[in-house]
């Protein structure tokens, strides 16, 4: 990797308008043909949009396919990147996009099942195994159930809260990232919340 | 503030998207209201549970190993490198321009018709405007391409207005060398 174009913990703590001036050069690198800005983009974003299609997806196992197909995306279509908005609000969208036609056609695949089937479905794509992540971690049960409730939830729904509770973007950052005006990011997560709540108090876990 | 504006606004108010008097009639509401509190509280219960699921760390080594594999991924495909392919349409234009420009220059008679803006000596109207134009022309195409606005390269556009310069020059060594000098 070049000197000039590492991703520095320095840069990192710069704050919004360095982070947004260091994506903006390194698009236009690979705008000219620097196929390395384009790897230093994917360093930069790898652990975020990682964490954004775990929380969608829940299995480990289809991570780096699903990972691959959202940065090709984003690659493909970098001369759309209109640098209006912050690049990772619209890879983000990129990735969100992806994760609900996944869980979308995921779930016609379960539509033939009945309920009780399709809880084992979704609890069978949890990570539970001895060496998983989610022992290393020592997650509890509780965190288990939160995390079977997210996936019942209507993929917008579950997006929406990924976006907001678990990567922590703002209104602002999610109507960039979704494409969507305030009143729709402010009715949609009231309701994915309360559609939430519903499920974990049928669960008891809550 | 009511109960029903409460909680619509309890969600906005949890994120920390309430500002001015949304901010302050919410909180005063929410001193005297058993009910709305305990509305947030069970919203910031869920709150808590959902970011419990917040740390998923990328294991050691894992995000080269990917972007190796992404490289080797988008070679193996041939898939096509997103950067912008200049268009040879505007300087294919330009040059048209500038030749017609210049056969118009050197193929017209100079006929002894009085030209009505800025007359170059020997140039009839007709051949003064092109003059102009060929200048004015090659003088922007070049600033265009210098700047990144103009998909041209700024060699080719920088040759043509040394071109356009040099036979200004050589035919018209007047307009330069002040009369008398």
């Amino acid at each position: 990797m070049k000197e000039e174009t590492r991703i520095t913990p320095r840069e990192a703590a710069d704050g919004a308008m360095a982070v947004r001036a260091r994506d903006s050069r390194l698009v236009s690198r690979v705008l000219s043909g620097d196929n390395q800005a384009f790897e230093d983009l994917v360093r930069a974003y790898y652990g975020r949009v990682r964490a954004l299609v775990f929380h969608h997806l829940h299995r480990e196992d289809d991570l780096d396919d699903a990972l691959q197909e959202i940065f090709i995306k984003s690659y493909q279509a970098l001369p759309q990147f209109g640098k209006r908005s912050n690049f990772y609000t619209w890879l983000f969208r990129i990735a969100s996009n992806y994760c609900i036609d996944r869980l979308r056609k995921k779930r016609l695949e379960l539509v033939s099942l009945d309920g009780a089937e399709e809880r084992d479905s979704i609890e069978a794509r949890l990570p539970n195994g001895p060496d998983s992540p989610e022992d290393v971690l020592g997650r509890s049960e509780r965190v288990r159930m939160v995390r079977i409730a997210l996936g019942k939830l209507d993929p917008i729904f579950q997006n929406i809260l990924v976006l907001r509770e678990l990567e922590g973007l703002s209104y602002e950052e999610i109507t960039e990232s979704l494409n969507i005006n305030m009143g729709t990011v402010k009715s949609r997560l009231a309701r994915a919340r309360a559609e939430l709540r519903r499920i974990l108090e049928e669960m008891d876990a809550i | 503030m009511d109960c029903e504006k409460c909680k619509q606004l309890l969600n906005p108010y949890l994120d920390g998207e309430l500002e001015g008097s949304e901010f302050a009639e919410i909180e005063h509401h929410l001193e005297k209201c058993p009910d709305c509190t305990a509305e947030l509280d069970r919203l910031v219960r869920m709150r808590d549970l959902l970011r419990e699921l917040r740390a998923v760390e990328v294991p050691e080594g894992e995000r080269e190993v990917f972007i190796n594999a992404l490289r080797e991924r988008l070679e193996a495909e041939g898939i096509p490198s997103p950067a912008r392919k200049r268009d040879p349409r505007p300087v294919m234009v330009a040059a048209i321009a500038f030749v017609l420009a210049l056969v118009l220059l050197v193929s017209l008679p100079r006929g002894d018709q009085t030209p009505k803006i800025a007359p170059a000596p020997g140039l009839n109207a007709f051949q003064n405007a092109a003059f102009d134009a060929m200048i004015v022309g090659a003088l922007d195409n070049h600033i265009l391409a210098t700047s990144g606005d103009f998909m041209a390269d700024p060699a080719a556009t920088g040759g043509q207005a040394i071109a356009v310069w040099k036979v200004v020059r050589s035919t018209h060594n007047d307009i330069f060398e002040p009369a008398g000098k």
